[in-house]
């Protein structure tokens, strides 16, 4: 369309033969061109600081949170962000996941944007890299790049199913008690591990010896569950024994319950808090 | 297109192009007819009241918008149709534009229209250059250029935060980076003659000058006018005042009333009449410039007797200067004339036509002359008597003469003896032809002031002038002026001398400040316009050739010329952009940018600044590891952290310097 316009004023000018008309055409032609350079400035020398989303479960939005840093001294606007589907075919305009906005960034500073995408399936999601474009200051040229998502989300299996946890099975249970973890008989001192409640850090070991130690329990027998995947009905499909488990994860930990997890090809020991919920769910979500 | 309005186009973006259309329409609303501007500010004002939720938008619920926005483009067309009596030319394009523009305004819905508008609007700016092309115009031109790209940059900025007054800072700043690409583009575009299409319509109107017939009583007309009809600039020497005949349209015909060129003009180029010039001296060769206005007609006002100009014009035997195309764009010649005149001969039909009269007319005159032939033995000896006539019968001259009879020239002579130039030539040439001396009248233009601000002489339209030319055996053509017979001085020191009082100002002395200051700003302007329409539009195909040219690049054809533009434009767009990307680095990233430099050179010798490390962390640590540059880091970083955090008196130079020589004593 613009073309078109150019064009016109300059077939004009040549027709009545006049001098201003010609100048116009290239001033608007020079406007144009720098234009094109100021969209491009635009974008120059944002880099993205920081992709990273929260684990979720399936059903609720991903937060894929770009932080993005402005070196430059001059403000970045209208920032358009967007991601689209990975399946494309050349020739066939891609499907836009997402779409978000970023009005301003100053000189110097760095804003963040999100962009949630809804969870369909449970496991590790990729984002295919993120565009960003820009169309300031004049809207006729679309200034745009693409940077990769190196981070990406875990999904957690829909916690869905029956409410009530499984019985208690006791020999299975006092099987495993002695050896098993629990939180009330104190056994002594190992080396902290990332995960561990913060409760159980050793303080006074902490002041003697500058290491963090953490304190070992054992013992509470009478609120250790064990959440088994072959004691859920076999004819249930594999997804929903998956969120029946994720239910009873997320139902114990609430209840502050300790409990050990076992998946077809993986066995967690007992435990609880934090640290534990957090590695259950995860080997829900990456089950095969 | 979604029949919602958008709500992307916020009151304010509507506000900016109904704002933006109406400037540019502005320069064209004294040619429209009041209905037109009407409708175009009842669309657009409906639209930015609608915005603004005064009133209701055409909805989808109340009409088919579809079917409104026909009705509506029709009857424009109509509307505009019959205005102009179906003659669909400029004036009829412009309507019909801007009608469709007020439409669209209305039904302005998605970002999409929104931008056809202000596009559009670029457009407008357009199609009022083809009226007029002063300075002003250019100025004002800019103004819209500046206002339509604020409003499109409002458009995509408002959401991040810039006021109207960002938007034209940005504009403006767009504007004049662009200024370099347009005046490279402007010289080297290869200029096309036009027209491609068709001749250009109703270009000329409104365009005064003389014209090629003359009934007494027309010349006054011009004789008050202030308008501008050609300047000159001489090279080398020029006419005395005494001398400067502006030669026009030769009137040779009469029919008792009024005087017409000859139908039949025998048309040879100039360089055609060299052959018999034999050898002149250069004092008597003037060589000039004439950049003569826009008058619509093909003549060239030229001195006596034109010996080349470029580019090239006719002339006919009567010494008429003509242009190969009538003149409706300012027009500028290079012309040489020579002083003397050379003899020449003219044939049996031409000197009957000089000598004819109409039967029956003008019987006192004729008896007159008759007196005076046989009284006389020699042309020369009658010439001077009626100009003694003319002297001692108390002749008048003056622009308002008084009523004449039925016979104007007889009713002239012997009963008002009132009258301006016209009245003078015309009778003279009567008196002459009844008398048996071939003779003519010749218009133009006598004098021409000189502008104090500039070295080109300025000629008027009320410098308009007529004289009369004799046929003398032994001479050939010779200009008598019997005006100056009367008042002389109205040939040697020009009509507003004589008259001075017509202009408000002038009744002032001319000494007063204020009217010193008045004329000197006026000749300013008329040097600035000057200098506008030599170097700006008169920039034409030929212009341009000229100019390349003298540049030493010859044998150009549009091929090399668009190579070349297209270089050049390519080198400056890079410099542009260079200059456009760097300016985001202000003189407190150059001095994190030297720092960055330093610590690069230390990392080289095995100090890596660790990403929590702050530079003064980092200089102890240095420090302590290599006593030898301790010093040295030390300073450095004093002078980063003074540069950086403070408003220290650390020159930013003496910093480079000393992380520039760290790297030497290394």
């Amino acid at each position: 369309m613009l073309a078109i316009l150019l064009f016109a004023i300059l077939v004009g000018s040549i027709n009545y033969d006049n001098s201003l008309g010609y100048m116009l055409t290239f001033l608007l032609g020079g406007l144009y061109l720098v234009a094109m350079l100021h969209t491009y400035r635009n974008l120059a020398g944002l880099s993205a600081k920081h992709i990273a989303a929260d684990p979720v479960f399936v059903g609720e939005h991903m937060h894929f949170l770009v932080s993005l840093d402005n070196p430059k001294s001059h403000f970045k606007l209208q920032l358009k962000f967007s991601v689209l589907a990975t399946e494309s075919k050349l020739f066939k305009r891609r499907r836009v996941l997402v779409e978000n906005e970023l009005p301003r960034i100053d000189a110097r500073e760095n804003a963040t944007v999100n962009l949630p995408i809804k969870a369909q399936t449970r496991g590790w999601h990729h984002l295919s890299r993120i565009k960003i474009s820009s169309t300031f200051p004049l809207g006729i040229f679309v200034a745009w790049g693409f940077f990769p998502n190196k981070q990406p989300c875990l999904v957690y299996p829909k916690p869905e199913g029956q409410t009530t946890l499984p019985p208690l099975s006791n020999l299975t249970f006092q099987e495993h008690a002695n050896a098993g973890a629990g939180t009330e008989d104190f056994r002594g001192l190992r080396e902290y591990t990332p995960g561990d409640p913060v409760k159980r850090i050793a303080w006074k070991a902490l002041a003697k010896n500058d290491e963090l130690m953490s304190k070992q329990f054992g013992g509470d027998s009478d609120s250790h569950l064990i959440l088994d995947w072959r004691h859920i009905d076999n004819e249930i499909d594999k997804e929903k024994r998956l969120s029946q488990l994720c239910l009873w994860v997320v139902i114990a930990s609430r209840a502050q319950r300790a409990f050990s997890l076992c998946l077809p090809n993986e066995m967690i020991e007992v435990g609880s808090g934090e640290a534990h919920r957090l590695r259950c769910l995860r080997s829900l979500a990456e089950c095969q | 297109m979604a029949g919602r309005y958008s709500t992307l186009l916020t009151p304010a973006s509507v506000t900016w192009a109904f704002t933006a259309v109406s400037v540019a329409i502005l320069p064209h609303s004294t040619r429209f007819s009041i209905w037109l501007i009407l409708a175009f500010a009842v669309m657009g004002g409906w639209r930015v009241l609608g915005a603004f939720q005064l009133v209701p938008l055409p909805d989808k619920k109340y009409v088919s918008i579809w079917l409104l926005k026909q009705i509506f483009a029709l009857a424009i067309f109509v509307a505009t149709y019959v205005s102009f009596n179906g003659q669909l030319g400029r004036d009829a394009g412009v309507a019909m534009l801007t009608a469709l523009l007020g439409l669209k305004l209305l039904e302005m819905r998605a970002p999409r229209d929104f931008y056809i508008v202000m596009f559009l609007a670029y457009f407008l700016v357009v199609t009022n250059l083809f009226y007029s092309q002063t300075l002003l115009t250019a100025a004002y031109m800019g103004i819209v250029v500046v206002l339509v790209t604020a409003g499109l940059i409002h458009f995509n900025g408002s959401q991040g935060g810039l006021n109207p007054r960002d938007c034209f800072k940005l504009s403006a700043q767009y504007c004049l980076q662009a200024v370099p690409i347009m005046v490279i583009a402007f010289i080297l575009f290869p200029r096309i003659p036009g027209p491609l299409w068709g001749i250009p319509q109703n270009t000329s109107d409104g365009i005064t000058g003389l014209s090629d017939e003359m009934t007494i009583g027309n010349i006054s007309r011009l004789g008050v006018s202030d308008e501008i009809a050609f300047r000159v600039k001489f090279n080398g020497h020029e006419p005395s005042a005494r001398d400067l005949y502006w030669r026009g349209p030769v009137l040779g015909d009469t029919n008792g009333t009024t005087w017409r060129g000859h139908q039949k003009t025998v048309r040879q180029l100039p360089p055609s009449i060299d052959h018999e010039r034999g050898e002149i001296a250069p004092e008597d060769l003037y060589k000039y410039q004439i950049i003569v206005e826009p008058h619509g007609e093909k003549w060239v006002f030229v001195l006596d007797h034109l010996r080349s100009a470029k580019p090239a014009i006719s002339v006919t035997r009567d010494h008429q200067a003509i242009a190969f195309k009538p003149i409706n764009r300012r027009a500028s010649y290079a012309l040489t004339s020579a002083r003397n005149r050379h003899r020449e001969t003219i044939t049996e039909l031409e000197r009957n036509a000089a000598l004819s009269l109409p039967p029956g007319y003008h019987p006192r005159t004729v008896s007159l002359s008759e007196q005076w032939l046989s009284a006389s033995n020699s042309n020369r000896q009658i010439i001077d008597e009626a100009l003694t006539f003319y002297r001692q019968q108390n002749f008048i001259y003056t622009l308002t003469p008084k009523k004449l009879s039925s016979d104007a020239i007889d009713s002239f002579l012997f009963e008002t003896r009132e009258g301006f130039c016209e009245y003078y030539a015309s009778s003279f040439v009567v008196l002459m032809r009844a008398a048996g001396i071939p003779a003519r009248v010749v218009t133009g233009y006598q004098g021409g002031e000189y502008n104090a601000m500039s070295d080109f002489m300025i000629v008027r339209q009320r410098d308009a002038h007529a004289w009369a030319e004799v046929y003398l055996d032994d001479e050939g053509w010779v200009r008598v002026d019997p005006t100056a017979a009367v008042a002389p001085e109205r040939v040697s020191l020009g009509l507003s001398e004589i008259f001075p009082n017509r202009s408000p100002l002038s009744v002032l002395d001319a000494d007063n400040p204020v009217v010193f200051t008045w004329n000197r700003l006026r000749d300013t302007w008329d040097a600035v316009n000057f200098n506008w329409s030599r170097w700006v539009l008169g920039y034409s195909p030929t212009r341009q050739r000229q100019l390349l040219d003298e540049f030493g690049l010859e044998n150009w054809n549009y091929g090399t010329l668009i190579i070349a533009l297209t270089i050049i434009s390519a080198i400056t767009l890079t410099i542009i952009a260079l200059l456009i990307l760097k300016s985001g680095v202000r003189k407190c990233d150059q001095t994190m940018l030297i720092y960055e430099k330093f610590c690069r050179k230390l990392a080289k010798i095995g100090f890596q600044r660790a990403p929590h490390e702050g530079p003064l962390d980092f200089a102890h640590r240095v420090g302590k590891r290599d006593t030898k540059i301790a010093a040295d880091v030390d300073r450095i970083t004093r002078q980063y952290i003074s540069l950086r955090y403070t408003n220290g008196e650390t020159d930013i130079g003496s910093f480079a310097n000393s992380v520039r020589q760290f790297s030497h004593r290394k």
